[in-house]
């Protein structure tokens, strides 16, 4: 029996991060950050994602984060320029909105791809670097192209953009001259999306079903016309919540089973991923979360993080074949942090 | 001799091995393996800096990298003194205790002063034409939405135009009063950037004295002359980008943390010029002999008459501070 044909060995991904020693980690990058008036938040980053990099370990090895602060810190100082020019714009000339909407709808596959490239070279394993191939005229084609479709066909290929947008950032990755390849149909992707747009109409019919009862039971008008209108706004209140965390429901469940199927159908020199998360325990998770950091006004943000890392790898494992020790390193050219920060200033969230 | 065990990988291959580093002639390493005898000297070796209980990494000259268990003796071999006073300060539950007094206290200094005085600064620096184009723009946004054509008739407008001149205390020519009729937003006065002032036909009528217009309109100017609209805007975009900054470490749902303190804190600037402006006001009235209950009485009557038809719900939000502590800064 040859080896490719023995059953794969699962190793399964542990964080062993601590909430306690992450929070003084936490404090001080805060309290720095704040009195340099954000210039420490690049090393400040660093640290952070030096922890929990740290803390990831994979068949008896962690990974590691090897950005240089003061990288982060150019692409901060752009990103800071970049959010002046446009404040300043947007204040005197309202009317510059729309050319900001357009430059942005521009740059963002360069910020895309920049910021892959950025993250994937400075992410290593047992000292061999991650690698993101630069192919801007692909990301254009998948983050521009497909989603002004996206109206076109009233929603239909939004599912299908949203695979071929996971599709681009996983095959162009590599690690020591193994491609990761995303191999799933895009069906697939449409199914998850029902799933989730089924849930969407089972939320709704739940709330309408809660308002009408509510209405049935206390919705005679009583009082004046006053009180009515209290009420009213009231109901106004509690719809506006209940739509609100709708949203972030459905979003979940979406991104919980997405990012499983997506992990599930990575491949790498013929080792397979496979992410088991539970979409009821990430639910919890978040849902406590949220209340305990704002409760303890933010102090209990570093437990909060450290638990959802806990559990997200906990359920994170591959299939190997063979060893893990023929990965090679390829030379590799350092890209500027530019890209990246600028993204995340903006708000654009990109990963796995 | 001294001796520390390490894993070692080579940078070239994913290969790990258990190595040897010994400490046997002072300026230089050797690197003990299988089949491997290697000697660096001190130089070509640096340290990552260390953080919390981590294995420390040794990255050497060749681009291979050594993993050990963290010591003192190690940190203080390879790591600077000021990367290991950050990881004392980290690792210290009572001096993290106190960097998080320090938080608390630098976040309010510089939310309460910091950002306030560096807005004052900016807005007064710009020239008050900077802003005509988004005064405009916001004139006829507002027309579009809010505010319907005035009923006053010409002699009243006109009337009460004389006394906004009057008001003035030299002729600038881009302060201007406009009348609009608004039953969305009831009896209510706006001062916009540029110097537009803007009164509605529910507010005149809710008027008893000529004194309870110059009130308000002093109230108005009030935020014209310390440039409200430009400050709030810089204060709002700056505390915005710091709350950002502060929450974007807590949870990666950022935008969703971060919405609640940003309107806290953006509500708290409005009612500081709210109060600013009623202090313009106040002067305004006691230089030219009018009695400030004149303002205390529309205040209470704006009030009343907003109650009648607005919420309640959400007044702790509200960007004006309470009528009653408004009209209790009027009596002192």
């Amino acid at each position: 029996m040859t080896a490719s044909e023995a059953a794969p060995r699962e190793i399964r991904f542990e964080f062993t991060g601590k909430a306690r020693e992450y929070f003084g980690i936490w404090i001080v990058n805060v309290l720095l950050t704040v009195v340099t008036l954000g210039i420490y938040s690049a090393w400040a980053k660093v640290r952070r994602k030096r922890y929990f990099y740290g803390h990831t370990q994979f068949a008896g090895s962690s990974f590691k984060y090897l950005a240089d602060p003061v990288a982060i810190l150019k692409g901060w100082l752009l990103a800071v320029a970049v959010f002046a020019v446009y404040s300043a714009s947007i204040h005197f000339y309202p009317r510059s909105a729309p050319v900001f909407m357009i430059a942005f709808l521009i740059v963002l596959p360069w910020l895309i791809v920049r910021s892959l490239s950025f993250n994937a070279h400075n992410s290593a394993f047992r000292n061999i670097r991650f690698h993101f191939e630069r192919n801007y005229r692909e990301a254009i084609k998948v983050f521009i192209g497909l989603s002004l479709l996206i109206p076109l066909t009233l929603g239909f290929i939004f599912p299908y953009a949203a695979y071929r947008q996971k599709k681009f950032i996983i095959d162009n990755s590599s690690y020591g001259g193994g491609r990761f390849d995303l191999q799933v149909s895009p069906k697939k992707f449409y199914i998850a999306y029902l799933k989730a747009l089924g849930l969407l109409i089972l939320c709704i019919a739940v709330v309408v079903g809660i308002s009408v009862a509510t209405t049935a039971i206390y919705g005679k008008p009583t009082g004046g016309q006053e009180e009515m209108k209290q009420q009213a706004q009231m109901i106004g209140l509690i719809v506006a919540a209940a739509i609100m965390s709708l949203y972030l429901l459905v979003f979940l469940y979406l991104n919980t089973i997405v990012t499983n199927l997506v992990w599930s159908h990575t491949v790498i020199n013929a080792n397979r991923f496979h992410s088991s998360l539970r979409f009821r325990r990430l639910l919890w998770l978040y849902f406590s979360g949220v209340v305990a950091v704002v409760l303890s006004l933010g102090l209990l943000a570093p437990w909060a993080r450290i638990r959802l890392a806990r559990y997200r790898f906990a359920n994170l494992r591959m299939f190997v074949h063979g060893d893990l020790d023929s990965f090679i390193a390829k030379a590799q050219a350092a890209v500027g942090a530019g890209g990246e920060e600028v993204g995340e200033f903006l708000g654009v969230d990109i990963g796995l | 001799m001294i001796s520390i065990r390490a894993k070692r990988y080579d940078g070239n291959t994913s290969k790990r091995e258990e190595v040897w580093l010994d400490w046997a002639e002072p300026g230089f390493v050797n690197l003990r393996g299988e089949n491997l005898n290697k000697r660096y000297a001190l130089s070509e070796i640096q340290l990552a800096p260390p953080l919390a209980n981590l294995p420390r990494e040794l990255h050497f000259a060749d681009g291979s990298l050594c993993e050990v268990e963290p010591s003192p003796a190690i940190d203080t071999l390879f790591a600077p003194a000021g990367s290991r006073l950050l990881h004392r300060w980290e690792n210290n539950l009572r001096y993290a205790f106190v960097a998080l007094l320090l938080t608390g206290a630098v976040v309010w200094l510089v939310m309460e002063y910091g950002i306030p005085a560096l807005s004052k600064q900016v807005a007064f620096a710009l020239p008050v034409s900077t802003e005509e184009q988004l005064g405009e723009d916001t004139l006829s946004g507002l027309d579009r939405f809010i505010f319907m054509p005035s009923k006053l008739s010409a002699a009243k407008k006109q009337q009460l135009s004389k006394i906004f001149q009057q008001m003035l205390s030299e002729p600038e020519s881009h302060y201007r009063l406009e009348f609009r009729a608004s039953p969305r937003i009831g009896a209510n006065a706006l001062a916009l950037p540029s110097g537009i002032v803007i009164m509605t036909d529910e507010l005149v009528a809710l008027a008893k004295h000529d004194e309870e217009i110059i009130a308000v309109l002093a109230h108005e100017l009030g935020h014209v002359q310390y440039r409200h609209t430009l400050r709030q805007v810089l204060q709002n975009s700056i505390s915005g980008l710091l709350i950002a900054t502060l929450t974007g470490d807590i949870l990666s749902t950022s935008s969703f943390a971060a919405a609640l303190p940003t309107v806290l804190v953006q509500t708290h600037f409005a009612r500081q010029f709210e109060t600013e402006a009623d202090d313009v006001a106040v002067l305004y009235l006691r230089a030219h002999k009018i009695s400030t209950a004149h303002f205390a009485n529309i205040l209470l009557r704006l009030t009343e008459s907003h109650h009648a038809h607005e919420k309640n719900v959400t007044d702790y939000l509200s960007t004006h501070p309470s009528t009653n502590d408004r009209i209790q800064r009027l009596r002192n």
